[in-house]
């Protein structure tokens, strides 16, 4: 084992005992992560149809599947980090939530644009930004379609941490007891 | 917000403070990078919303991240070895290089208010877990930060549209800047008042073990002075006794009156000096919390009998008539103790009171009983009441060996051993009553 000092050392010593709690509660964990990810689904839904009312401007991009796609696999690599880490507090899961949206945003709002969208909306998108309509959005139709969906993932990233948090204490995962790092 | 403008330099944990700043778990090292990633989208977002191309963007972010990840991995590997390379602060640094590679034109400008709103609301939310890599970070984005907008400046046809765009973004940089500030002084000074917390917590420790060891030095002192006292107090008994023989077994027929009062004078003195022997030596086992209190059903009628036929022959020899009244009441304590507390009542008065009349008995109370010691002597005075529970107090005529307070000062200690209160009450010319207060 290497050879830590001080936390760094309490950090591995408390995360290799919880290796057994993490494989003990994974399948309990994934249909928590799947009911989750539904509920993030229908809630981006929701809020594409809302916001188009409240924001002038809002542009919907209607991309559903990847961005629950990709909470899915995250959210996952995050419930491993809470175990290992001993991760109790709220605080943390909300942190940890606002500081993963924005890019993860970024990348699938890139994907998306990059990869191909659908023909209406990407008229709809060169049309209000861009002066050159061509085959890839231009970097202000990027760039808005990044706030568009940052905005309609906000209520998601507020609400889900709390979700996430009581599902772990739920199923009392991980070490109460535990010190926790955050 | 901290009232208080923490300078680093001036402060003897400095030291510490950037050490534990140096110094960082995984977890803050995966809080850290989350960061890093916000800062470069964020940045990316801006160059995109300013006119980078979409292809150049994803170029720029896939070198940008994966330079992060890097870094992380190379701090996770070289940490706790002593010796963390700048290798990660080195190659992130290039991620600015990146910037002039994968431009695009100009070609439109997206709206400053949304720059600014999105800059600063979700860098905001990430910074609270920034604040331990805070001075690197905000080194490395302001740097990027004013190499594109002197690229942007310089490079761009039309500058009109960019001065709209960089004054957003640099107001939304300056308000990151100043919130960060803020954050990294609060750290900072939370880091100072730990260092100053653990300071002082060895401090007391140092203190307490100090303490500890000038306790156990005093100890021994108070220890080997009280062996010594009694060594001295035994060994001063042999001689003592031994004058105490000569003078008793002296035949008085051959003696003038003269020489009979000198005997008489030495015969009192050689007991006043038994007396203070007994007491020095009584009052320092006492002290030595030495007694052990054995509690048991005390009838007062045993007590006063043993006091009574103790004390008759010494009171007839100084003419006092010592006169006990009968009781029948009993009481929950140790029947040694009690013997001890009113034979120096006793003494007291059949001593230093010049009576004629001593007078024992008990007084029921309430949850108590009193058991007094009445005689109708000289009286104490009223100044001599404030010291009379201090061993060794001074009267009016000086220190003498008759009038050291030591009977009272032990039948004292003894009473608090008895869970009982001694109450002396006495008036000059009419007499002192000695009351030992036991609960029932």
């Amino acid at each position: 084992m290497k050879q830590l000092t001080g936390r760094a050392s309490m950090d591995l010593y408390e995360s290799t005992k919880n290796e057994s709690a993490i494989t003990r509660y994974l399948v309990k964990f994934i249909c928590v992560d799947v009911l989750l990810t539904v509920y993030v689904y229908c809630l981006l839904r929701v809020l594409d149809i809302v916001l188009v009312g409240i924001i002038v401007g809002y542009q919907p991009t209607r991309s559903y599947l990847l961005g629950s796609g990709i909470f899915f696999v995250v959210s996952l690599i995050f419930f491993y980090m809470a175990i290992k880490n001993n991760w109790n507090r709220l605080f943390a899961y909300l942190c940890m939530a606002l500081a993963a949206y924005f890019p993860l945003v970024t990348i699938a709002s890139f994907f998306r644009v990059y990869f191909g969208m659908p023909e209406g909306i990407h008229v709809l998108y060169a049309e209000s930004f861009c002066l050159v309509v061509s085959d890839i959005l231009c970097g202000e139709a990027l760039a808005n379609m990044v706030f568009n969906m940052s905005i309609r993932a906000l209520p998601a990233v507020l609400t889900v941490p709390f979700l996430y948090w009581l599902a772990i204490r739920y199923f009392q995962l991980g070490n109460p007891q535990g010190h926790s790092d955050v | 917000m901290s009232r208080v403008i923490y300078s680093i330099s001036e402060s003897k944990f400095e030291a510490g403070i950037k050490k534990r700043i140096s110094q960082r778990t995984p977890s803050e090292v995966y809080i850290s990078a989350l960061l890093y990633f916000n800062v470069v989208t964020i940045l990316a977002v801006s160059l995109a919303a300013s006119g980078l191309s979409v292809t150049a963007f994803g170029l720029y972010l896939i070198t940008a991240y994966c330079l992060v990840l890097i870094n992380v991995g190379l701090e996770i590997y070289f940490k706790g070895r002593g010796d963390t390379p700048d290798v990660g602060s080195f190659i992130e640094s290039l991620s600015i290089l990146a910037v002039f590679f994968f431009n695009g034109t100009a070609s439109s400008s997206a709206s400053p208010s949304v720059v600014i709103v999105s800059v600063c609301v979700v860098t905001f939310l990430t910074l609270p877990v920034s604040v331990r890599s805070f001075s690197s970070l905000i080194v490395r984005t302001s740097l990027i930060f004013m190499v594109c907008f002197i690229y942007f400046f310089y490079m761009s046809d039309v500058i009109e549209n960019k001065v709209n765009l960089v004054f957003p973004i640099t107001i939304s940089f300056i308000i990151v800047l100043l919130i960060s500030y803020w954050l990294f002084i609060r750290h900072i000074n939370f880091l100072h008042h730990q260092l100053e917390l653990s300071y002082f917590k060895s401090e007391i420790e140092r203190k307490n073990e100090s303490l500890i060891a000038a306790e156990v030095t005093l100890k021994n002192e108070h220890a080997l002075r009280e062996k010594m006292i009694r060594h001295v107090g035994h060994d001063l008994r042999q001689p003592i006794n031994t004058i105490s023989y000569s003078l008793f077994n002296m035949d008085e027929s051959l003696l003038t009156m003269m020489q009979l009062s000198h005997v008489d004078t030495a015969r009192r003195s050689v007991d006043e000096a038994n007396y203070l022997i007994e007491d020095i030596l009584k009052i320092s086992s006492y002290k030595n919390y030495d007694i052990e209190s054995d509690v048991d059903i005390v009838r007062i009628q045993d007590l006063f009998d043993l006091l009574k036929r103790e004390y008759d022959t010494i009171a007839d020899l100084k003419s006092i008539r010592l006169t006990t009244l009968p009781c029948s009441l009993s009481v929950n304590s140790d029947f040694r103790l009690l013997t001890r507390i009113l034979r120096n009542f006793l003494s007291n008065a059949v001593r230093h009171s010049n009576t004629q009349k001593i007078t024992i008995g008990a007084r029921r109370r309430v949850s108590w009983v009193d058991v007094y010691v009445i005689d109708q002597g000289v009286g104490i005075p009223k100044l001599k009441m404030d010291n009379l529970y201090i061993e060794f107090s001074e009267n009016d005529e000086g220190i003498s060996s008759s009038n050291f307070g030591l009977g009272i000062s032990i039948a004292k200690s003894l009473a608090d051993i008895c869970n009982a209160k001694i109450t002396i009450l006495s008036k000059i010319g009419r007499g002192t009553s000695c009351i030992l207060s036991l609960p029932r």
